[in-house]
């Protein structure tokens, strides 16, 4: 039987040891992966196995540390006691922490790959919303030590497409081939940083990148074939902000190949350069990047109807002017220059401009 | 009756990046540009050494982000602190930086003018207002990107009254005081700011197309002129890019975009009253089509020290001067990129491969008789401009008077 409050002071004399005694006990479940545990897999399903069984049998209060890639680990305790405000932490968290683990187990052993938003749909009402998601599978690979979140087998919906006047065989690892065909839109294939993007090395590659999709698809649905004028070229959209997808897709395009020239079609305003700058700020270890506009002068040039810069994007041009600029340990490049002096006359001008204006 | 002007210097490639403005004092030409760069090219030698006018330029480094806006003072000042020149150019990052050119060593030595909670302002457009009368101060306006206009009293000594002497000392110290904020209703972008010491006003642009006229000496709003360029048209560029008050300060002239051409509308400033336009015929035979000065947008405008004529520079690659009492257009000056006269330092395309054959011009100011050395220009007016093929150049009216 339970001994009331009046026995308890009976026994515990002090403040101290009263609160000690009405402590609950609490079982520490360390997540942190072992440096010596021979896959991630493994440690895994192993720390699951452990926390579902503790979540059913323990009586128990749970705390559960995380490592978090700072110096403070990420503990939730659970149900939640005490007067420590960074433990506390909803029964909803814990349930989402759970599910996701639960799900990331699944489909580690059956090799299957999902996408954030599939997770998100399959239980909405835990999830509330697609960020949680990406919150706690950032924390989960974190405490794992994984290089990329993608290793989870959960991974961001593709974004960018892509249309190839040739073939392009793409090696993702020793067991796992794909191909992008020739005169289709695809989306971009899902890659990961040691992906092998195989071309001739003996040919000159482009590779044109459009900001907006609507010029890429203008270019690329042209009523002639785009393969029979332009040979080795590779039109590539990110839809405005490319995703990681998009990025990594260029990247191991210009690592693996040499000869290939990425020419950037951006909007002539503060976002269509920052866009700009997102590729080639992705792409450093290479100078075969170019930004290429529309730049004002040629929008001016055909008489466009331009419109003024908000205070918004004065203010993000000036930010990106002062990190191009002030930056010691990069000398400028060519396309460095061609971006500074396309921020300056925006500002000068006031004006910016879309590129449909020129291409549509 | 028509004006000719004849090029008497240029210098191509002046600066890396776009040239944003000049400003003209009496011993030297300053130019300042998108590479950072502000640059002082000697006036008494630009004709004799005009294929080393780069290796007479004093240069100094400002800003990484570039300049854009610059204007100079160059004053004999009382009380033995003899001439002064200071330079205050505006970097893109929002900064006001001041100079001060000395002299004995031709070198440039930074002023810390403003206060500390001044300097986190992101200033756009700055002018000085010179005043000939020396019981009445200088004074420094620069306006922000929210659209206020602050204003400053320029002050070369320090009074010094000690209790046991009668005379006040005077102690040379280059200083500001803060005279005040002209406050925007609204977070508009002020594009241009310009002043009258004799009349005593000041003129805001915006981007929005208004102009706002206050009191320089109680910063009171007078007039607010709106609605200029094209009507009709929605979201249709009006803004002002430019204003210049006459010497006297009895006409204002503001350049505003009307689309993607350029429009001059003269005020006068007692009443507030429009007077005119400065416009080209268009050949057309609908009669709304238009009053437009150039083909495209007006970037800046000067007078000359006279106030008869005033000087207009804009994007179509044209210089073009024009009567104020008759309104007429006296001169066009076409701006070529091959005009320059060494052939290495032309410059037709720029880095992202847009052409400069025409380069439009970014700023013109004028330059007063006697400024320059050389024949004909101790009795002739000039004109100076930049243009965005990175070239400096030098005009001289021809003629006798």
């Amino acid at each position: 039987m339970k001994k009331c409050l009046s026995e308890y002071m009976e026994v515990h004399d002090t403040k101290k040891s009263l609160v000690q005694a009405l402590t609950p006990k609490c079982r520490i479940i360390n997540m942190e992966s072992p440096i010596e545990s021979s896959s991630f897999q493994e440690t895994l399903s192993t720390t699951v196995m452990f926390l579902l069984r503790s979540l059913e049998y323990s009586t128990q209060t749970l705390t559960l540390v995380l490592y978090n890639g700072k110096r403070r680990n990420k503990k939730i305790r659970f149900p939640y006691y005490g007067k420590e405000p960074h433990l506390k932490s909803s029964g909803n968290n814990v349930a989402m922490l759970v599910t996701l683990l639960r799900t990331i187990v699944e489909r580690q052993s059956k090799f299957t790959t999902s996408t954030i938003r599939d997770i998100f749909y399959s239980n909405v009402e835990l999830y509330q919303n697609q960020r949680n998601v990406v919150y706690w599978l950032g924390i989960i690979s974190r405490n794992y030590k994984l290089k990329s979140r993608d290793e989870l087998n959960i991974v961001a919906a593709q974004k960018g497409l892509i249309y190839s006047t040739i073939h392009i065989p793409v090696i993702l690892n020793i067991n796992t081939k794909c191909s992008i065909n020739a005169d289709t839109i695809e989306l971009i294939p899902y890659i990961n940083d040691l992906t092998i993007i195989k071309l001739d090395p003996t040919n000159e590659y482009n590779v044109i990148v459009f900001e907006k999709e609507a010029i890429f698809n203008k270019i690329v649905t042209n009523s002639i074939n785009v393969s029979t004028f332009l040979k080795n070229t590779i039109f590539v959209t990110g839809k405005g902000y490319p995703d990681h997808l998009t990025k990594r897709f260029l990247n191991r395009l210009l690592l693996c190949n040499e000869r290939i020239n990425v020419k950037l079609y951006v909007d002539s305003d503060p976002e269509g350069v920052c866009i700009a700058l997102n590729y080639i700020n992705n792409c450093t270890q290479t100078n075969n990047i170019e930004y290429k506009g529309i730049t004002l002068v040629k929008l001016i040039s055909k008489r466009t109807q331009l419109l003024n810069l908000t205070h918004r994007e004065v203010v993000l041009s000036v930010n990106m002017l002062l990190k191009i600029t002030t930056n010691p340990q990069k000398t400028l490049t060519r396309t460095d220059h061609g971006i500074v002096t396309q921020l300056q006359r925006q500002l000068f001008f006031f004006k910016k401009g879309e590129m449909n204006a020129c291409y549509i | 009756m028509s004006k000719v002007f004849i090029p008497i210097a240029n210098v191509g490639r002046a600066h890396e990046a776009d040239i944003y403005s000049v400003t003209i004092t009496n011993p030297y030409s300053i130019s300042c540009s998108g590479d950072g760069y502000l640059k002082l090219w000697p006036n008494k030698t630009l004709i004799q050494e005009q294929s080393t006018l780069k290796d007479n330029v004093i240069s100094t480094f400002v800003h990484q982000t570039g300049l854009h806006h610059a204007d100079a003072i160059y004053s004999v000042e009382p009380h033995d602190v003899g001439t002064v020149l200071i330079i205050a150019t505006v970097s893109f990052s929002g900064n006001i930086h001041f100079y001060q050119f000395l002299e004995e060593t031709e070198e440039l030595k930074e002023l810390d003018l403003i206060d500390e909670d001044l300097k986190k302002k992101s200033f756009w457009s700055c002018t000085w207002v010179k005043s000939n009368d020396q019981v009445v101060n200088h004074r420094f306006i620069a306006t922000d990107i929210k659209g206020n206009t602050y204003v400053w009293r320029f002050m070369s000594t320090d009074k010094i009254v000690r209790e046991d002497e009668e005379k006040a000392e005077y102690k040379k110290n280059l200083h500001f005081e803060f005279q005040g904020e002209i406050p925007s209703n609204e977070p508009v972008f002020a594009t241009c700011v310009a002043a009258s010491s004799s009349k005593g006003l000041i003129a805001t642009g915006f981007a929005n197309g208004s102009v706002i006229v206050s009191q320089l000496s109680t910063l009171r709003p007078l007039y607010t002129f709106e609605g200029l360029g094209r009507e009709g048209v929605d979201q249709n560029s009006n803004s002002v890019r430019s204003v210049a008050f006459s010497p006297a300060g009895n006409l204002l002239s503001v350049a505003n975009d009307s689309g993607s051409y350029g429009c001059v509308t003269l005020y006068e400033t007692e009443f507030g009253e429009r007077i005119g336009n400065l416009s080209v015929p268009t050949h057309s035979g609908q009669t709304n089509i238009g009053l437009f000065a150039h083909n495209g947008w007006i970037f800046n405008q000067a007078f000359n020290p006279s106030g008869e004529f005033i000087a207009t520079c804009g994007y179509d690659g044209k210089v073009r001067v024009w009567d104020v009492k008759s309104k007429e257009r006296v001169s066009t000056l076409n701006i070529s990129a091959s005009d320059i006269e060494i052939e290495e330092d032309i410059m037709l395309a720029d880095e992202n491969g847009d052409s400069l054959k025409v380069p439009p011009v970014f700023d013109v100011q004028y330059i007063a008789q006697g400024t320059l050395n050389g024949v004909g220009n101790e009795t002739n007016e000039g004109l100076c401009c930049v243009c965005m093929d990175r070239s400096v150049r030098w005009f001289r009216e021809a003629g006798g008077k």
